[in-house]
C-alpha cells in the first residue's frame, strides 16, 4: 500500500512536473510563435516599402531629371488638346483641285484652290455637356456649319442640340475631308444638292450593347432650309427622322453594319400641307489586319417622295452608291465607286436613269495629311449633278480630283 | 396559397438579385491588362480592348469595343496621348460617366511613373512626337511595378471592401518584379548598340543598359527617306549595330531592305503577348530579352 501510494505520488510528482514543464515549454512555444507572427508582419511591412523604396534609390537620377521632365509635361499638357482653360482647336485645310470635261464643250479646271477650310472648336462645357462648333470658309465665305451641344442624359441617352449634319444614310454626318473620295457621291447631290444635308434641330441617341453588337438608336426634329429635298426656296421647314444602326463583330478583325432611317415633313412647296418623306438604308462591312492591310465594301439607299400638292404628281428619286475600298498599308490605298440615281417621270411612268463609276489613289503621308487623285465619269447626269459638274441634263462628262487634305491642331479621331 | 401571398412571392422573384459583383475594369492594352488581372486577382474582371500585335497607336476604334467600357467601374489606359487617336471615340459611346478623364474610373499608368522623353517647344515638324512624354512605359519591369501599386491603391478607393487584397496582390508582384529584374540585369553589362524602328523601347533599353542609337523611322510616325536609309545602313555597319529591333506591326518593306543591305539581323520585339496575369507580364519581358540577348 505504502509501496502503491509513493508510487503513486513519484507518478504524479513526474506527471505534474512534466505537465509543468510541457506547459513552461507550451508557453515557450507560445511566446516564440508570437515572435514569429511580429517579426512576420514587420517583414510583410517592410516588403510593401522596399520596392517603394528601391525603386527610389533605383530612379535616383531619373527622379532628378523627372522633376523637370514633369514640368515639361505639364507645360506640354496646357499646350495640347483641349483643358480647364481652352477647346481643342483645329483647322482642317480641304485643297481641291478638279478638271471637269463634259458634253457640249464644257471645260472646267481649277488647281489645289483652298476649296474649304474647317475651324473646329471642342471642349466640355462641364461634366454634363460638350460643345463642337465647326465654322467653315468656303466660297468667299464663312458660316456655322456645326455648332451643337451634346448633353449626357441619364440612361445613356445623348441629347445634341443646334446646327448638326444630320444623320440620314452613311456619309451625310461625316465631315468631307474624313471621307475617302474627294467628291460627293452622285447620288446624294440628287437627293439633297451639292451641299450637306444639314439641319437646327434636337436629336437623341442611344446605343445599346446586345452580345458582340451595338444598336444604335437616334431619333430627332429639325428645321430644315435645304432646297432640294424640301422648299426650293430655302424657306425653313420642320421635319422629324427616325434611324438605327447595328454594329456587328465578325471575328477580331472584321466589322458588319447595317442600317436604316426616316425623314419626314413638310416641305412647303404647295399650300395643302405638302410633305417629303426620305427612306432608306445602308450597309458596310469592313476587314483590317495587324499591319493596317484590308478591305471594305458599303453602299447605302435612299428614296425621296416629294409631294408637289393636289393634283400633281409626286417627284420620286432614288440615290445609291457602293464604294469598295482597299487598304495596301497605313498609307496607300485604293478605291472604286458606282453612284446610281433615277428620277421618276410621271409623262412616261418612267425613270430617268444616271450612273457614275469612279476609280481613285490615296496616300495617306501621315496621320495630318493626304492625298487623293479621283477619276469620276458621269453618264446621263440628273439635274443636281449636272448643275453640279457645269453640263446639261442629261449629259456625260469625265471629272478628275486631286485634293490634299491637312489638319494643324489636336483633331479628334474620325468615326469608324 | 393565397392570392396575395403568391402575388409578393411573385414580386420578390422579380426583383433582381443582389449579389456581390466583380469590379469591372477594362485595360486599354494587352500588358495593362496583365498588370491589372494580378492586381485585381479573383475580385476583378479585366477586358482588354487591343489585340495582340496591333499598334497602339491605331487600335480601329470599333463601337462594339465600347460595350465593356459602358460597364467598366475603371479604365486603366497608358496616358500620355498613346490612345488619344482611338480611346476618346469609345469613351463617347460607352456614355459611362464613371470612367471619362478625371473621374474615379479614369487611371493612366503614365500619371504615377516618371516618364522619359518629355519636350517643350514641340511641333509637327518633329513628326508624331508626344509632347508629354514616351508612353510605352510598361515595357519596363519597376515601372510596371510602380503602376501596379498604385493602381490597387485605386481599387482600393472603388472597392474598399477588398482593399487589402489588391495591395497585397501589388505588393507581392512589385517585390517579384525588383528580383527578377535584378537577375535579368546581370545578362547585360556591355551590350552592343541596337537600332528600332520606333522609339517604343525607351524605357526597356534605359531599364537594361541597351544602347540604342538610331531608328529606321527618320521622325515618328514618318515613313524613311531613302537617304536616311542610306545614312542609317551606313551607321548600322559603322557602329557594329548587332540587332533591328521592330514592333510586329512594323515589319515591312523598309525594315527588311535595311537588314539586308546592313547585315543585320531583324529581330520582331513584341510589346505584347498572349498569357494572363503576373505570368504572362513577365512572359512579356523575359522574351524580350531573350530576343535581344540573341537566344
Amino acid at each position: 500500500m505504502k509501496h502503491a501510494l509513493k508510487r503513486a505520488v513519484f507518478a504524479a510528482a513526474i506527471l505534474v512536473s512534466s505537465n509543468a514543464y510541457a506547459a513552461s515549454e507550451l508557453e515557450a512555444l507560445k511566446n516564440q510563435v508570437q515572435q514569429l507572427m511580429d517579426r512576420i508582419e514587420q517583414l510583410e511591412t517592410t516588403n510593401k516599402e522596399a520596392p517603394v523604396a528601391a525603386s527610389q534609390a533605383e530612379n535616383t537620377e531619373e527622379a532628378a531629371a523627372s522633376a523637370s521632365s514633369n514640368e515639361v509635361r505639364k507645360s506640354a499638357r496646357t499646350a495640347t488638346a483641349e483643358n480647364s482653360g481652352n477647346p481643342s482647336i483645329s483647322v482642317i485645310g480641304n485643297f481641291t483641285g478638279q478638271r471637269i470635261r463634259g458634253d457640249g464643250g464644257v471645260r472646267s479646271s481649277s488647281f489645289l484652290p483652298l476649296s474649304e477650310a474647317e475651324f473646329i472648336f471642342g471642349a466640355n462645357i462641364d461634366s454634363h455637356a460638350r460643345l463642337d462648333v465647326t465654322v467653315t470658309a468656303a466660297n468667299g465665305g464663312m458660316a456655322v456649319e456645326e455648332g451643337f451641344i451634346t448633353a449626357y442624359l441619364p440612361w445613356g441617352v445623348n441629347l445634341r442640340a443646334g446646327r448638326k449634319f444630320l444623320p440620314v444614310g452613311r456619309v451625310n454626318e461625316m465631315h468631307p475631308h474624313v471621307l475617302i473620295y474627294a467628291d460627293r457621291p452622285n447620288g446624294l447631290v440628287n437627293l439633297f444638292g451639292p451641299e450637306i444635308f444639314i439641319g437646327d434641330g434636337v436629336l437623341l441617341d442611344k446605343p445599346i450593347f446586345i452580345g458582340d453588337s451595338v444598336q444604335t438608336l437616334t431619333s430627332g426634329f429639325f428645321s430644315t432650309e435645304n432646297d432640294v429635298a424640301f422648299d426650293p426656296t430655302g424657306s425653313a421647314q420642320y421635319a422629324a427622322l427616325a434611324r438605327w444602326t447595328g454594329l456587328w463583330d465578325i471575328g477580331d478583325s472584321a466589322t458588319f453594319e447595317l442600317g436604316a432611317n426616316y425623314v419626314q415633313g413638310k416641305n412647303g412647296i404647295a399650300t395643302t400641307g405638302s410633305m417629303t418623306r426620305i427612306g432608306g438604308g445602308h450597309f458596310a462591312i469592313k476587314h483590317q489586319n495587324l499591319a493596317h492591310a484590308g478591305f471594305s465594301l458599303e453602299g447605302e439607299w435612299l428614296r425621296r417622295w416629294q409631294e408637289q400638292g393636289t393634283g400633281v404628281s409626286t417627284a420620286i428619286n432614288d440615290g445609291s452608291y457602293l464604294l469598295a475600298t482597299v487598304s495596301l498599308n497605313r498609307n496607300w490605298h485604293l478605291f472604286s465607286r458606282f453612284d446610281y440615281s433615277r428620277e421618276y417621270v410621271p409623262a412616261t411612268a418612267g425613270w430617268l436613269k444616271e450612273s457614275a463609276i469612279s476609280a481613285g489613289l490615296v496616300w495617306t503621308f501621315s496621320e495630318f495629311q493626304s492625298f487623293t487623285l479621283q477619276y469620276k465619269h458621269t453618264r446621263n447626269a440628273l439635274a443636281e449633278v449636272a448643275g453640279d459638274l457645269g453640263i446639261a441634263a442629261g449629259g456625260n462628262a469625265n471629272a478628275w480630283y486631286l485634293r490634299w487634305v491637312v489638319a494643324i491642331g489636336p483633331h479628334g479621331a474620325h468615326p469608324y | 396559397m393565397t392570392f396575395l401571398k403568391r402575388s409578393i412571392l411573385v414580386l420578390l422573384l422579380l426583383f433582381p438579385v443582389i449579389s456581390h459583383a466583380e469590379l469591372q475594369i477594362v485595360a486599354t492594352l494587352p500588358a495593362l491588362g496583365q498588370i491589372a488581372e494580378t492586381v485585381a486577382g479573383e475580385d476583378g474582371e479585366v477586358k482588354v480592348l487591343a489585340r495582340v500585335g496591333q499598334d497602339p497607336h491605331f487600335v480601329p476604334p470599333k463601337p462594339t469595343l465600347a460595350r465593356h467600357l459602358a460597364r467598366a467601374d475603371l479604365l486603366f489606359s497608358a496616358g500620355l496621348a498613346l490612345e488619344s487617336g482611338w480611346l476618346p471615340s469609345l469613351i463617347e459611346v460607352a456614355r459611362n460617366q464613371t470612367i471619362r478623364p478625371g473621374a474615379s474610373g479614369y487611371f493612366e499608368g503614365a500619371s504615377v511613373i516618371d516618364v522619359l522623353g518629355a519636350k517643350a517647344g514641340v511641333d509637327r515638324s518633329m513628326g508624331d512626337v508626344h509632347p508629354e512624354g514616351n508612353p510605352h512605359w510598361w515595357l519596363d519591369p519597376i515601372r510596371g511595378s510602380q503602376v501596379a501599386i498604385a493602381l490597387a491603391d485605386r481599387l482600393a478607393t472603388i472597392d474598399p471592401a477588398n482593399g487589402d487584397n489588391y495591395r497585397q496582390r501589388a505588393a507581392a508582384f512589385a517585390s517579384r518584379l525588383h528580383e527578377m529584374t535584378a537577375a535579368w540585369k546581370s545578362r547585360f553589362s556591355n551590350a552592343s548598340p541596337v537600332v528600332s524602328y520606333h522609339e517604343s523601347y525607351r524605357y526597356f533599353s534605359e531599364r537594361f543598359a541597351i544602347p540604342v542609337i538610331g531608328f529606321i523611322e527618320p521622325k515618328p510616325g514618318v515613313e524613311a527617306s531613302p537617304a536616311h536609309l542610306d545614312s542609317l545602313v551606313s551607321r548600322v555597319k559603322a557602329e557594329g549595330v548587332r540587332q533591328l529591333w521592330v514592333e510586329p506591326y512594323h515589319v515591312g518593306r523598309v525594315a527588311k531592305r535595311i537588314a539586308q543591305l546592313s547585315g543585320a539581323p531583324l529581330i520582331p520585339m513584341p510589346d505584347a503577348n498572349e498569357g494572363h496575369g503576373s505570368e504572362g507580364y513577365i512572359q512579356l519581358i523575359d522574351m524580350l530579352l531573350q530576343k535581344a540577348s540573341g537566344d
